[in-house]
């Protein structure tokens, strides 16, 4: 069966003795420093990228940063659990039952259902990338410019509609990202656009310099404001293991969680945060005492981990069939990809098929890992979640700008992290989220090359986008997410969910 | 009239700011035909759209229906200090070497924050020092300046 042997293959290339390694190092810094405070997992990834450059194998690189991802939402989640503060709004849901439990005494069960519901997930997301990937990556053979045109603009619009702030300001920092995303010299006309002047900016902004200063240097800025408004870490974990009935209440809700963030991770703007909010409403409406929801109810915990990160790992579906970002994270494993000279698409799993499915073993291998490693660790992590601010923050100062400088041997980049420094704290003064931005960097230069490619193919006429059914019916879905996000009724509610979870 | 909505306003301007230049900058770089769009075609579109999604940002937030939101207080001397330590660094590095250029960076740094101590400050400087050594230089060996090259 080729699934197998795809998957045996994979196993092959992730259970190699450098790949384990390199793995290994990734769910480990991932964790530790997604645990420490103040350092969400989009921090802890933009941080880290600049270290993966070091890498020489591609394949390598990506299992690092694949594992630094999900190391860094499990510890998320343990910050979730301990602490309440949830390290990105995924982990939000996490911190409704999860810090009730940990309140009650019942932290390491919490802990514990918390990464066995991931495992299972993982292992099941995994089942469903491997069967996924050929027939997408086959269907995105057939796709023209005008397809991938009308794709990309739905998974922006996807992205918008998730955030949660204004939409037209999130669409406009959309846009905001593809303008910076035609910095360089533009190949089909040799002429170089918006370089100022700089050398260094003919091959384009450098999206790590970015990342790091939108998401991991501004950030610091905040929780220096808001210093000393950290809950008390629980220091009772308690026994680890869940009781018999911990584990019978939580199995339906994780296999529910799981199939359901398989299937919305895959869906532009997709990925984890819409898979745990929607499993916690699921469980909650399936339960026979939702009453209970928000007061430490396990099933509250378990599906909402689990779909959180079987939708984390569909979202890889995408990126590597179509070489679309679903989500931010997936932005910048492209831009990993694009450093080793690989451009991302559905021919990745024809003429690297070690690369394809090596990534995808070694996220089950890795998350079979987090679990084996994190349970006996938790006493490290506790610790870790204690270190005053004022301690980490010049580190990780220090660990962005070597790191940036290192991509490139360049101090240009380091420069470059201050205006978006500057602007990213800016932003979020303005309640302008700099995700979208971040995925408008990535799918602007993309966008731009398939509209121009359609329209010399259409001889200049615009019916092309709608004459091609495929083309046709993704924009009418785009079009139907904009519309109900800007009526009315469904904007309420939109803001009662994204509410919900602020508070 | 008056601005209900600082958050919003101020948002709306930057978009239209940032648009507008874009338009006129895109003006030099050839328009093109719809059925060969020249560089400027694309970044003149974006640039267009976002400039009246702007304006209607602003001017919604004039009205009533934008609510009410002020812009939180901007911590102008934690934001001036980080980007004087990062801007340091990238000055100093070429010159100065790593050791240097990361000592200064953590002092900048930490004055950033109000309740630093003096011996602490002294304390993690050092150790950052060290640390940036040991991963940067000797464990992942990227090529940079480590002490000052005019000795």
């Amino acid at each position: 069966m080729d699934l197998l042997s795809n998957l045996a293959l994979g196993l092959s290339t992730a259970l190699t003795l450098t790949n384990l390694g390199y793995c290994f190092i990734g769910v480990l810094l991932g964790t530790a420093i997604g645990v420490l405070p103040g350092l969400g997992p989009l921090a802890t990834i933009a941080m880290l990228l600049p270290i993966t450059y070091q890498i020489g194998e591609p394949v390598s690189a990506l299992i690092m940063l694949a594992g630094i991802y999900y190391g860094a939402q499990y510890g998320g989640s343990t910050t979730a659990i301990l602490i309440n503060v949830p390290g990105e709004i995924s982990s939000v849901v996490t911190t409704l039952d999860g810090y009730q439990m940990a309140k009650q005494g019942r932290a390491g069960p919490a802990l514990a259902i918390a990464a066995i519901g991931s495992f299972a997930a993982g292992t099941i997301a995994t089942v469903v990338i491997a069967a996924a990937a050929g027939p997408m990556s086959e269907l995105a053979f057939t796709f023209g410019p005008a397809e991938y045109f009308s794709l990309m603009t739905l998974g922006l619009v996807g992205a918008v509609v998730l955030s949660h702030g204004s939409l037209l300001k999130a669409i406009c920092m959309v846009l905001a990202g593809i303008l910076v995303g035609t910095v360089g010299i533009d190949v089909n006309s040799g002429v170089t656009r918006f370089s100022f002047g700089f050398d260094e900016l003919f091959d384009g902004v450098e999206l790590a310099a970015v990342a790091i200063g939108v998401f991991g240097l501004s950030e610091i800025l905040i929780n220096l404001e808001r210093r000393d408004h950290r809950e008390k870490v629980t220091s009772k974990v308690g026994r680890l293991m869940p009781t018999k009935d911990d584990f019978r209440q939580s199995t339906w809700p994780i296999l529910r969680g799981a199939g359901l963030g398989s299937i919305l991770g895959v869906l532009p703007g997709g990925g984890s945060v819409l898979s745990s909010f929607s499993s916690y409403v699921l469980e909650k409406k399936l339960s026979r005492h939702p009453e209970r929801f928000g007061k430490g109810e396990i099933a509250g915990l378990a599906g909402p981990e689990a779909a959180n990160n079987a939708g984390a790992q569909t979202s890889f579906i995408p990126m590597l069939t179509l070489g679309i970002p679903s989500n931010v994270v997936m932005a910048l494993m492209i831009a990993a990809m694009m450093i080793h000279e690989i451009t991302p698409g559905p021919q990745v799993i024809r003429n690297e098929p070690q690369l394809f499915w090596g990534l995808i073993a070694s996220m089950w291998v890795g998350n079979l890992m987090l679990l084996v490693l994190n349970l006996p660790l938790i006493g490290l992590w506790i610790r870790l979640l204690t270190i005053p601010y004022r301690i980490l923050y010049p580190a990780i100062i220090m660990f962005c700008v070597i790191g940036t400088y290192s991509m490139r041997n360049n101090v240009f980049d380091v420069w470059l992290i201050l205006p978006f420094f500057v602007m990213g704290y800016l932003w979020r003064k303005l309640g302008c989220e700099a995700a979208p931005f971040l995925l408008g960097i990535v799918l602007g230069p993309m966008l731009e090359k398939q509209l121009r490619r359609a329209m010399i193919i259409s001889r200049g006429e615009w019916d092309i986008f709608v004459m091609k059914p495929i083309s046709a019916a993704l924009l009418g879905v785009t079009v139907m997410l904009l519309l109900a996000v800007a009526l009315p009724f469904t904007a309420g509610k939109r803001r009662e969910v994204f509410v919900e979870s602020e508070d | 009239m008056r601005i209900r909505n600082e958050k919003d306003f101020w948002s709306g301007v930057m978009f239209v700011t940032i648009g507008v230049a874009t338009i006129v900058i895109a003006r030099d770089y050839g328009m093109g035909t719809l059925r060969s769009m020249g560089p400027g075609w694309f970044p003149t579109a974006i640039g267009t759209i976002m400039a009246l999604l702007g304006a209607v940002i602003a001017l919604r937030s004039l009205g009533r229906s934008g609510g009410t939101e002020r812009i939180e207080r901007i911590g102008l001397r934690e934001l001036l200090l980080l980007a004087l330590s990062i801007a340091l660094f990238a000055f100093l590095l070429p010159r100065l070497g790593m050791v240097i250029s990361v000592a200064i960076l953590s002092l900048v740094a930490i004055f950033a924050d109000h309740g630093f101590r003096m011996i602490e400050a002294v304390i993690i400087t050092v150790s950052l020092v060290l640390l940036s050594w040991l991963i940067f230089a000797l464990g992942l060996s990227v090529q940079m300046p480590v002490w000052p090259t005019v000795f």
